[in-house]
């Protein structure tokens, strides 16, 4: 199958500190790849490189496709409630569409909460039906299962689970968890 | 409750001044009923609305002007370090340079014109709009700026909703702040070099030592304020306090 993702970063610094360095990733279309290591080893900076949010590094990537992130933290626009925050990212989108897609999270029927309404939980939700609302070729997640309860976490493993079933795009997970890791990937990346 | 209060605060406000009225000479300070009157007066058979009218265009004019200039020039210095360290002493300096001072030298170079008045008062507003906005930007979150990127937003569309709703409170505040110096400053404008106006107004019942005229047209004039910050300012504020709870 075709490559979704090719990355070569013969180096990544941020200021003096060399962070990333020597990195050949490809990621085929439809496969689910984890990354993993400790904490500070330039894992979130990796996905930030491959979503095309930072240019200064050597090396080249490329990307095929629309690209759907879930961000660290849930990162909604406070002033724009929960529905209106999917909207905006995935504007070709009706109403009863971000209503299943809210749904598919299981937050039927909150669509005009705003994020200050919210549990971190049901923010991190949120973030993850807009990822998901823009029918992406590409999803990067950022640690999505972290400071959620076990039963939000489960719903949120059986959304990703099942949308990547359904839907096969490319996915690169994040994840300081080894066995999430294993349990969700089809391929581990480990880093550090 | 709050009508409430703030009416019962007016008018112990008023009542003060009429006892003060009992005790000082009429000419004075005349009670609240005569002023009343006078403003009736000149409001019905005088030139208080033309001259009102004629200082509310140069506020509004100014205020705009003051506000997209400085906020387009913070916003950019809270953006580029190098521009903020370039231009920061010239904040400084028009921030301290007296309202006074632009008035008379932009009267003396470009003439007692309305031109002159405009720039005269946006000098003296720029320089704080300019501090409240670079604030502003300097505390935009970058994490935003990844997420519109990330989902394709335009530029058009990054700055209506990502950049200006974070940027809102502090043009909210340069706003205000701006309304209560800016028309201060225009009635100084138009004391010193105008022929309309309420500054003008106010210079010409000061050179007949009528307290009675200066109190009318000031009330009417912070009457009129106190209307712009409560149809205009206040909605505002109660519409971003939705988000903000």
């Amino acid at each position: 199958m075709a490559d979704a993702i090719q990355a070569r970063i013969e180096e990544k610094r941020l200021g003096a500190t060399l962070v990333l360095s020597g990195l050949d990733i490809s990621v085929a279309a439809g496969e689910f790849v984890a990354v993993t290591g400790p904490s500070g080893v330039g894992k979130s900076t990796l996905l930030g490189l491959l979503a095309g949010l930072d240019r200064r590094f050597c090396g080249r990537i490329e990307t095929v496709g629309r690209i759907g992130m879930v961000f660290q933290d849930p990162r909604l626009l406070p002033w724009r409630s929960a529905a209106a925050n999917i909207a905006l990212a995935a504007p070709d989108l009706e109403a009863g569409a971000i209503d299943a897609a809210l749904t598919a999270v299981g937050l039927a029927g909150q669509g005009g909460l705003y994020p200050r309404q919210m549990s971190l939980g049901m923010a991190r939700r949120v973030a993850l039906a807009r990822a998901l609302a823009v029918a992406p070729d590409i999803l990067l997640l950022d640690e999505p299962f972290v400071s959620l309860d076990a039963a939000s976490a489960d719903l949120v493993r059986g959304v990703v689970r099942a949308y990547w079933h359904s839907r096969n795009p490319a996915v690169v997970m994040v994840t300081h968890d080894a066995a999430e890791a294993e349990t969700l990937a089809g391929r581990v990346i480990r880093l550090g | 409750m709050a009508p409430a209060w703030t009416a019962l605060s007016l008018l112990l406000l008023v009542a003060c001044w009429h006892v003060a009225a009992l005790v000082a000479p009429a000419a004075t300070l005349p009670p609240p009923s005569v002023v009343m009157a006078a403003m009736a007066e000149a409001l019905i058979h005088g030139d208080l609305l033309h001259n009102l009218g004629v200082t509310l265009v140069r506020v509004a004019a100014a205020f705009v002007l003051a506000l997209s200039l400085g906020a387009a020039l913070g916003v950019a210095m809270g953006r580029v370090r190098a521009l903020d360290r370039l231009l920061d002493g010239w904040v400084v300096f028009f921030l301290n340079l007296p309202a006074l001072v632009t008035a008379i030298l932009c009267f003396v170079w470009f003439g007692l014109g309305e031109a002159a008045a405009l720039a005269a008062v946006a000098v003296n507003k720029i320089p704080s709009v300019v501090v409240t906005l670079r604030e502003g930007a300097r505390a935009l979150d970058p994490g935003y700026d990844a997420l519109a990127r990330v989902y394709g937003f335009s530029w058009g569309k990054t700055l209506r909703h990502v950049t200006l709703p974070q940027l809102a409170p502090y043009l909210m505040a340069a706003a205000r702040s701006g309304l209560a110096l800016i028309w201060k400053i225009v009635l100084v404008v138009e004391l010193l070099g105008r022929s309309d106006g309420i500054g003008f107004k106010l210079h010409v019942y000061f050179q007949s030592f009528d307290v009675t005229g200066i109190l009318a047209y000031s009330l009417a004039f912070i009457v009129v304020v106190q209307v712009v910050e409560i149809a205009v300012l206040a909605p505002l504020d109660r519409k971003m306090a939705v988000w903000r709870g």
